[in-house]
């Protein structure tokens, strides 16, 4: 089954009031989706709830709508992006009004004094930030349970045997869901880091060629 | 088959070499997951339940039975073997420990099945009723739901808002009488002295065996223990007294509604009436579309929406009365 397919079986189940499919919906995207809206909103908690929020609530309104010609969590993106446009708008409309606390000359230069470099070398503390995220992103845009099977394998160290019981299958259907997952990882993967500067890798290694 | 053995082997230490540059991804605040899933999931019951009926039903029966949705069951006993008894509600908030008398605790997103009795200890909890309206449930009550058109309050304090949305009328039994809503907003407050009844808006209508009285808005019924007849009295229709019932408002998404549809549900929660300083102010905001969304008590609510807007507000007894900052 295509991913696509799979997306427009758990829409059309969500139509039908099915609370599984509320919960697989919820779970699988919700986490997905607030670190989509973090990353662009400053790294800010409390709006990247409330963008999500919205997000969510507004698609749940338009779910009849989805066709399935985009993999479900690119159109939660989508609405996402317009949330995070919208609420950047307000934002500007209301600092035209604020004077923040931090813009007094006095406080500035305390925190700027407070904010020192993590690292001597800005480049090479970039790169590690930048690897870091590219491949939580990349996880992000797989499916719900590929980017989990992979985190579990690779950052938690599970046996096939315990992500088999994780996923409820069995280990066969474990083992090549985990082939699947890998070869899709490293297409994602590879389309992120190539595609930012044109063929050469910006994040840091690359799944051809890791350093 | 050898090489695609060694291409496999080799993704597989790519990947293990690869993810030693990250680290787990980080997740939402569990309390953030849980606030989002229920506002998320109000919604969805109110979305695909509503499409649900409609698909069934036609669109005759859907305005009564669109808020009917929930698939969390909360009731009493066995389960009849004839199927599930029909939802008769479904929980919209509960703050604190909420509970039936069997002691299952009732969570936010539960339907409930007629004949449950709810108990709220020092919690408060509101109800979205099936056939429209909403029942909030004060702290310290016992409440029996013997159907979607009639609760048993026990003790304690409920408050129904029918919301000028159903099809039929709402009754609240107690001992000392039967106090039915002509689509209204009302309060019923039972102890052990004397049973009181407080019209917000509408009519309502305290029957206690063969006699009969009605109460408009402002006023109040006071039917004692000691049975001395029924006492009307002139009460306010906001206030101290109200404001547990206000702490329950059903959630307003306010994007893509205007200023005024704004003002229209917080004078609806509250009891109090809303009124621009000046024609101009009112001229300039009254249609302003908003965004947002920040679920919060009416007042709350109010003084974050005014502020996004550059307004503020004052109160003058029982108006709230809108101004530029």
């Amino acid at each position: 089954m295509t991913d696509e397919l799979a997306d427009r079986r758990l829409v059309k189940r969500l139509l039908a009031h099915d609370r599984e499919a509320f919960n697989a919906f919820f779970d699988g995207y919700f986490p997905r989706l607030y670190r989509f809206a973090r990353t662009r909103l400053g790294n800010d908690p409390d709006t990247s709830k409330e963008v999500v929020q919205v997000t969510l609530t507004k698609a749940i309104r338009k779910l009849a709508t989805y066709r399935g010609e985009a993999a479900l969590f690119t159109w939660l993106c989508t609405i996402c992006r317009n949330e995070i446009a919208e609420y950047r708008e307000r934002v500007a409309r209301d600092r035209r009004h604020v004077v923040l606390t931090e813009d007094a000359p006095d406080i500035r230069a305390a925190v700027e004094a407070i904010a020192a470099p993590e690292s001597d070398d800005p480049e090479h503390n970039f790169r590690r930030l930048e690897t870091t995220r590219l491949i939580q992103v990349a996880l992000d845009q797989l499916p719900t349970h590929y980017g989990n099977a992979l985190e579990w394998k690779y950052l938690y160290g599970y046996s096939v045997e315990e992500i088999a019981a994780k996923l409820g299958v069995g280990l066969e259907a474990a083992q090549s869901l985990l082939a699947r997952a890998k070869r899709a990882f490293q297409e994602v993967y590879g389309t992120l880091t190539n595609d930012l500067v044109g063929g050469a890798t910006k994040g840091g290694p690359s799944v051809a060629n890791p350093t | 088959m050898s090489n695609e053995r060694d291409s496999e082997a080799e993704r597989e230490r790519v990947l293990r070499q690869l993810f030693t540059h990250t680290e787990p991804r980080p997740q939402p605040p569990p309390g953030d997951t849980e606030e989002v899933r229920r506002a998320v999931l109000a919604e969805w019951e109110a979305v695909t339940g509503s499409r649900i009926r409609r698909n069934r039903a036609g669109l005759g029966a859907i305005a009564a039975a669109a808020l009917v949705a929930a698939v969390v069951y909360v009731g009493g006993g066995d389960p009849d073997p004839s199927g599930p008894a029909p939802l008769i509600a479904s929980v919209e908030r509960v703050q604190g420990v909420v509970t039936t008398e069997n002691g299952v605790r009732v969570s936010a997103g539960s339907g409930i099945v007629a004949g449950v009795q709810l108990r709220s200890g020092d919690g408060q909890m509101s109800l979205r009723l099936a056939n429209g309206g909403s029942l909030r449930i004060g702290p310290q009550s016992r409440v029996s739901l013997a159907s979607g058109d009639e609760a048993e309050l026990l003790a304690g304090a409920v408050y129904f808002d029918s919301e000028q949305r159903r099809p039929s009328e709402f009754v609240v039994t107690t001992e000392l009488g039967r106090i039915r809503d002509v689509g209204t907003q009302f309060l019923v407050r039972l102890d052990d002295e004397q049973l009181a009844v407080g019209v917000r808006e509408g009519r309502v209508t305290l029957t206690r065996g063969a006699e009969a009285d009605t109460a408009g808005a402002g006023e109040g019924l006071v039917a004692s223990q000691a049975g001395n007849g029924v006492r009307r009295e002139p009460i306010e229709t906001f206030g101290r007294d109200w404001e547990w019932a206000e702490g329950l408002a059903p959630p307003f998404d306010i994007t893509g509604r205007t200023l005024g549809e704004f003002l229209a549900w917080f004078e609806a929660q509250t009891g109090r009436i809303v009124v621009f300083a000046d024609a101009a102010t009112e001229r300039e905001f009254r249609n302003a579309v908003q965004r947002g969304s920040v679920d919060s008590p009416p007042f709350q609510k109010l003084a974050t929406v005014l502020e996004i807007n550059d307004l503020t507000y004052s109160l003058e007894g029982d108006r709230v009365v809108i101004r530029r900052r």
